[in-house]
């Protein structure tokens, strides 16, 4: 009977610390990670999108790719929420080649052989241009809000810097190719920091980061270089450097035409 | 003695001529039907290896060692390797053929003439573009380790001809009066003709009709209207394909070829032989490369997935537009029998190591696992149904035999009766059912031959034309295929069966009641 007892009690004493470990587990989060204030999450992305996208804005950017080593230089021009026209400019061998993105679709313009080609929902994820950045991130897709459920944002930090994490769940519905795609800027004035892409696996694929900030004439803290770190691919990247930005009220429509795409000869 | 005994039981034989008759058709028919249903089996397994790597997949391929993991237009084989390697398969004694593919994957849109309104977005959004996989091919090369082309359509030159001219309409202000005329005008002179006959003879025929067409045709206010760029477009339509023959189309420009279409991809780009399409890729260094090419034939296998992604052009060609320089993706090779292809390539891979130490031989098992086992779980199923049959044969066999000796029990009576001892009863009793057994063995299997010879050459269509299983087309014509075991095992079996049911009235002889045996009847 004792030894009946002294069993059960040092089950109950096993059961009791599973408990204890279980619960502080839970609450490490709580104490490691602060929660941000009702609304931040919702904040930051509205930032983030009025910051990187507006209205409508033009300008140039070169992009290097480690892969190839190779560089691209590229004019742009971008109406919210989903028209956008990309052309290069160099080298010459390329330039004149185009894309546009009207609503869903993505036209693509090669002045060597004058043919507008529709690119097909399956090539979406397929490289641009031999860069990290894929056809479906050239094309600037719509709002993110308008794809993904945005969740609470909580605290981070990015070397000194504390930052405010919000992951991005897709809607059932929406045609997008990330499991997650989580957003890091600063907690100080929201800058963008990093955007990490996660794919179906729930592995982190791709980071995008953000550095080398300049004022620009609006007031905007915009960042001049991006990198997108391919991390199925360890060592390739594409560095996307801004050389060129303004932000504008309105673009014509007529810019977001197929003629003004196979202009670009 | 023995030779006395042997002469008895033969003639015993033959005494009761029906009986041994009746008994001897059970035995050939049994043998013969064996005989085909194995060859059946066997033909029928060559036939889905042979459909699975005859028409793409190749016996044994040769590839950069990981490249069938992780495809790359920078895992390439070299056109020197290419050179050095045929060297090697040429003298290793395996090869009976090789040819080097490339492989590469794009955007293809079919060339039409643009909307008159380039904002009508809904008018370009008619014109589809697909994804696709280009297949660089050597076809000369290419005929010796594939069927792709024998699966080519047969090529419409009159049809090509007024749809190349159709295109033409808008851009060179020809109207379909005068493509019909210069079409049937090419056509009499024999300026276009199908695939490879010879178009030497026509030509000149074909370029007066193209300077007659486009004579006086552009108006003196459209500067980018060139009569003789009329002429040269319209002499083209009555070429054959030079890639199908073998040659380098339009040798002076990198961006101009030709392009063989599977089926679905045609029917989806609603393209035809005579229409162009344009093809838009990208190189191994990441470069964009983007080309026309004239549609010159449509391919219709049994798999879909070949109809509708798979384009055929000249590798060479399409190597260089890449920045490639004639290297290729794979080396497919082809032996004598895909059966023995691991065999093979294990022989092989030493010697090809050793030549390039960062390539690999990978037999059609390891290309396409799923497809082995497949063709496995096949070959047991049947080899269940051959031992079901076996056991059935045998069961058939050994009853008749028992009951044709059985029948005899009066006359082992009589005999034992005047002291003939049971132990050569016994044994003669053997020795006529071995003889009977194996005669007709031999006549059965002399018909089994025969029949399964017929089918070998002809085949039998199982009426379904080609279907596809694990992603590989399979043709349902399926011939038998005769094999020294085969018909051992069928003459064996039979002769064992027959045997087996001899033992049990030779045993039982020693212990019969001579009255009982006389008074059976």
């Amino acid at each position: 009977m004792l030894g009946l007892f002294a069993e059960r009690n040092k089950t109950l004493r096993w059961f009791r610390a599973v408990i204890l470990a279980v619960v502080m587990l839970h609450g490490l989060p709580a104490v490691a990670q602060e929660a941000a204030p009702p609304g931040t999450a919702g904040a930051v992305i509205d930032y983030m999108e009025n910051l990187m996208r507006g209205q409508a804005s033009e300008g140039e950017l070169e992009m290097y790719i480690k892969r190839w080593d190779r560089t691209i230089r590229m004019r742009f021009w971008e109406l919210y929420p989903d028209k956008s026209l990309v052309r290069l400019v160099a080298p010459a061998e390329d330039a004149g080649v185009g894309s546009l993105k009207l609503g869903k679709d993505l036209w693509s313009y090669n002045p060597k052989v004058d043919q507008v080609q529709k690119i097909p929902p399956s090539l979406m994820l397929d490289s641009w241009m031999g860069s990290d950045f894929t056809n479906d991130d050239i094309s600037r897709s719509s709002s993110i809000k308008l794809d993904y459920d945005v969740g609470e944002a909580i605290s981070g930090k990015v070397g000194d810097v504390k930052t405010w994490r919000v992951a991005l769940k897709p809607k059932p519905s929406s045609p997008v190719v990330w499991e997650k795609i989580v957003v890091e800027v600063a907690q100080e004035d929201k800058r963008p920091l990093r955007q990490e892409y996660y794919d179906e696996k729930g592995k982190i694929a791709r980071v995008m980061i953000f550095s080398d900030y300049k004022k620009l004439s609006d007031g905007r803290n915009y960042p001049y270089l991006w990198k997108m770190e391919n991390h199925q691919e360890p060592g390739r990247y594409t560095e996307v450097r801004v050389k060129k930005m303004e932000f504008l009220e309105s673009l014509p429509e007529k810019t977001f035409s197929i003629r003004n795409l196979k202009r670009g000869r | 003695m023995l030779l006395h005994l042997v002469r008895i039981c033969w003639r015993d034989l033959w005494r009761n001529r029906r009986r041994t008759l009746l008994t001897g058709v059970v035995i050939a028919f049994s043998v013969a039907v064996m005989i085909f249903s194995i060859a059946l089996g066997d033909g029928a397994h060559l036939q889905q290896i042979r459909s699975a790597t005859d028409s793409l997949l190749g016996h044994i391929q040769v590839q950069r060692q990981d490249y069938l993991e992780e495809p790359d237009l920078e895992k390439t084989i070299s056109a020197r390797e290419i050179e050095q390697l045929g060297e090697v398969l040429g003298g290793s004694g395996q090869a009976v053929g090789w040819a080097p593919r490339l492989l590469t994957g794009g955007l293809l849109s079919r060339k039409v003439p643009e909307p008159k309104d380039e904002d009508d977005t809904a008018a370009w959004a008619s014109m589809t573009s697909e994804g696709v996989v280009v297949v660089g091919i050597d076809p000369e090369a290419e005929a010796k380790v594939s069927t792709l082309a024998r699966s080519l359509v047969p090529d419409d030159p009159e049809a090509r001809c007024m749809r190349g001219c159709g295109n033409s309409l808008a851009m060179l202000y020809v109207d379909s009066a005068s493509c019909g005329s210069f079409c049937n005008k090419a056509m009499e002179a024999g300026a276009m003709v199908p695939g490879d006959g010879n178009h030497e003879g026509g030509f000149e025929a074909c370029e007066e009709a193209a300077k007659e067409l486009c004579r006086n045709r552009c108006p003196e206010d459209d500067p980018l209207c060139d009569e003789l760029e009329c002429e040269e477009k319209f002499t083209d339509y009555c070429a054959p394909a030079r890639f199908l023959q073998g040659q380098r189309p339009y040798p002076d420009n990198l961006y101009l070829g030709e392009m063989v279409l599977g089926s679905g991809l045609a029917a989806l780009l609603d393209a035809g032989v005579g229409d162009r399409v344009a093809l838009t890729t990208g190189t191994n260094d990441g470069r964009t490369f983007a080309s026309l090419y004239m549609v010159v034939g449509i391919i219709k296998t049994g798999s879909l997935d070949i109809n509708r992604s798979f384009a055929l052009t000249q590798r060479e060609k399409l190597a260089d537009g890449l920045g490639m320089g004639g290297a290729a993706t794979t080396l497919v090779v082809a032996i004598d029998n895909p059966e023995r292809s691991s065999e093979a390539a294990e022989a092989l891979a030493p010697k090809v190591e050793e030549l390039a130490p960062h390539l690999r031989v990978l037999p059609w098992q390891e290309l396409a696992p799923e497809l082995e086992a497949f063709i496995k779980l096949d070959q047991a199923s049947l080899l269940v149904m051959l031992v079901l049959f076996v056991m059935i044969v045998g069961v058939i066999v050994a009853n008749i035999i028992t009951m044709a000796v059985m029948e005899r029990t009066r006359e082992y009576g009589v005999r034992l009766a005047m002291g003939e001892p049971p132990w050569r009863i016994s044994a003669s009793l053997m020795l006529e059912t071995f003889f009977m057994t194996f005669f007709f063995s031999v006549v059965g299997g002399a018909a089994g031959l025969g029949a399964t010879w017929h089918f070998q050459t002809e085949g039998i269509d199982f009426g379904m034309g080609e279907m596809e299983a694990v992603g590989v087309v399979i043709n349902t014509v399926y011939n038998t295929q005769l094999t020294l075991y085969g018909v051992l095992f069928s003459v064996g079996t039979v002769l064992f069966f027959g045997l087996l049911g001899a033992i049990y009235p030779a045993v039982r002889i020693g212990r019969i009641s001579v009255i009982d045996a006389i008074k059976f009847v």
